[in-house]
């Protein structure tokens, strides 16, 4: 059988060029498999990551009474933590936080811009919201200072120091406003904060809006996969409704998925084309080549032999254009994830709505690698089928004297 | 013992409605050693007789024994391993692996006959037609001379019972043609292997020891040429 396969590689040299250009479908589809995967993957674990680093934490509980649906971080239906709760979290000794959301317009001399406004403890808070990533021009906030997102401050025109005020919704329906002085501006990379968060203690929110308890208690795990073991523990507790990291992220996690089934389609439209590809190429080839096959069954090589040989000869065709695709889109992949893409000047507005590092590098595993590899080169020798039984069933004594 | 036998062979093709009988009832018997040639214009059935002979095809009717051996209702891989076993092949267009080198394409004929690569033996092979000095040329890098002198390499490195030339000096000119012949009339004087030629180029008539002329799918003389 080698000398078969060995055969059919010298055949594929007899016209490079045709080879080639049959491979270059075959070459973008598994480029586009490695690389879209890998983009799609990286996009995941961005998501998930920063979910967990800057919204969620590993658990989050939130009241029974909160509408995660409502739009405007609303604090109606908020109470303060049951002890029963607090009690079972202090036991435990989990790192943990509150942190109240509510929706605050943030003014500046005659201008206003809506956005919400993140209650913390700042010194609590770090210690399940990682700060690594962040970048404050200033310092975090205490008594009557806000930090506010840098993008957010910038289109308000707000500097360090400068006074503004904040004007919001009590949880009694009145209106409230506060003249307080900017200690910061605060880039985390998530479009989430930095568009649209104005940072502030606990008690300057609680002096604004006057909320019974926090909208939610995120915790920090040792592992973020633990949070399946400890949501389901802390669910219920007090009436209040404990969801993991992934039923946070679990919208935009959807909406990869249906990314990841148009980069399968478009694999899928790629591989196709290039199935026809090699086997019309075989196709031609095997007709090309009836005299040498009719010698060839002369000598006596069997039809079994013949098929093989086009067989190989595709599947040799789909490995090396795997093998191309592998180290074009492998490659590509490796060096996204390695520097990463910037998407901070892209970030708009519109994105601040779900967590996402504006540093974006994708996901480079050995997996995908192999998974294309094996991919281009099954597509190429299902192709090759058609063409190898074809060339199989010549008539030796035809063939050999074909024109 | 005869190499090859034939009795009352008939070969019936399909063309459309009807059918064409390319040979009609043919019986000969060839010993081992001869150097033989059907002769005879287009369309008396020579190259039908070489296939079925050289089991590339089966007859329609009639016996056929190679070496012993009954090749009627073989099945294509059994033809396949008694070709690749007991028969050589000359063709008129060489028919030569064009990515292969000549030490290669003689090589190749080893595998498929079943035996152990051996390049010393394919080497020899093709010393022994004059190409010492051209076993890693391409075929695209010889002439057509060299080409049919690394097709009989070929044919005999497996030492076949039985080697097939079907118009083996079609393609070539005088001088190339007769320098070919000669080598396999040597060729068949050293080793006895039967060599069966078809032609009608008498240059090769004039070099072999039978002739066998055909006319319309029989046989119409029979005659032995003592050289």
């Amino acid at each position: 059988m080698s000398f078969l396969f060995s055969l059919a590689l010298r055949n594929l040299t007899r016209n490079v060029k045709r080879s080639l250009l049959t491979s270059v479908a075959a070459i973008a589809g598994v480029a586009l498999m490695v690389l879209g995967f890998g983009m799609v993957d990286g996009l995941d674990e961005n998501v998930i990551r920063t979910g967990i680093d800057t919204q969620s934490g590993h658990v989050l509980l939130r009241p029974g009474g909160y509408d995660t649906e409502a739009m405007n971080n609303p604090i109606d239906g908020l109470e303060p933590v049951p002890a029963e709760l607090l009690a079972q979290l202090n036991n435990k000794d989990v790192v943990y936080t509150e942190r109240l959301l509510f929706d605050v317009k943030l003014i500046r001399g005659p201008d206003g811009l809506r956005a919400t406004g993140l209650a913390v403890d700042p010194a609590r808070d770090a210690q399940v919201f990682p700060r690594e990533k962040w970048s404050i021009d200033g310092a975090m906030p205490e008594g009557r200072e806000v930090l506010v997102g840098a993008r957010l401050g910038r289109i308000l025109g707000v500097a360090v120091g400068d006074e503004v005020i904040l004007q919001a919704r009590t949880s009694k329906g009145a209106q409230n406003a506060l003249s307080v002085v900017v200690s910061g501006l605060v880039t985390t990379r998530s479009p989430a904060v930095d568009n649209n968060a104005v940072l502030m203690t606990l008690a300057l929110a609680d002096e604004l809006v006057r909320a019974p308890g926090p909208s939610q208690i995120a915790l920090r795990l040792d592992h973020r996969d633990d949070a399946f073991t400890w949501a389901p523990r802390l669910n219920g507790l007090g009436g209040w409704r404990a969801t993991t990291w992934r039923d946070e992220a679990a919208d935009i996690l959807a909406l990869n998925d249906i990314r990841r089934s148009a980069i399968q389609l478009m694999v899928f439209m790629l591989m196709a084309i290039a199935a026809t590809g090699i086997a019309n190429t075989l196709i031609m080839a095997a007709y090309e080549r009836v005299r040498e096959v009719g010698a060839l069954m002369a000598m006596g090589m069997s039809p079994r032999q013949v098929q093989a040989m086009f067989v190989f000869e595709g599947a040799a065709m789909g490995l090396v254009a795997s093998l191309l695709g592998v180290l074009i889109g492998g490659g590509y992949n490796y060096y996204l994830s390695t520097v990463g893409i910037d998407f901070s000047k892209a970030a708009n507005f519109e994105a601040a709505s779900f967590a996402f590092d504006t540093m974006f590098y994708t996901n480079f595993s050995v997996g995908p690698l192999l998974g294309g590899l094996v991919f281009g080169s099954v597509v190429a020798i299902l192709a090759s089928f058609i063409p190898a039984s074809t060339a199989s069933k010549l008539n030796p004594a035809d063939a050999v004297r074909a024109d | 013992m005869p190499i090859l036998s034939l009795q009352d062979v008939v070969k019936r093709y399909p063309m459309g409605q009807s059918e064409v009988v390319a040979l009609k009832g043919v019986s000969l018997t060839v010993e081992s050693g001869e150097l033989l040639a059907f002769a005879g214009p287009s369309g008396s059935g020579k190259t039908t007789l070489l296939n079925i002979v050289g089991c590339l095809d089966q007859a329609s009717e009639g016996e056929v024994v190679l070496d012993g051996q009954r090749v009627k209702g073989l099945s294509a891989a059994d033809l396949g391993r008694l070709r690749a076993e007991k028969v050589g092949f000359v063709f008129q267009s060489f028919n030569l692996i064009p990515v292969l080198s000549a030490l290669e394409n003689v090589e190749l004929a080893l595998r498929l006959g079943g035996q152990p690569p051996d390049r010393a033996r394919a080497e020899q092979a093709l010393v022994d037609v004059g190409l010492a000095d051209q076993l890693h040329r391409r075929p695209n890098q010889l002439s057509g001379g060299q080409q049919q002198r690394v097709a009989i390499a070929r044919a005999l490195v497996k030492a076949p019972k039985l080697v097939i030339a079907d118009e083996p000096t079609a393609n070539l000119d005088s001088v190339n043609g007769a320098a070919v012949l000669d080598l396999m009339r040597k060729l068949n004087e050293e080793r006895g292997a039967t060599f069966l030629f078809s032609t009608h180029d008498n240059l090769v008539l004039s070099r072999v020891n039978r002739v066998v002329r055909l006319r319309d799918g029989a046989i119409v003389a029979d005659e032995r040429v003592s050289r």
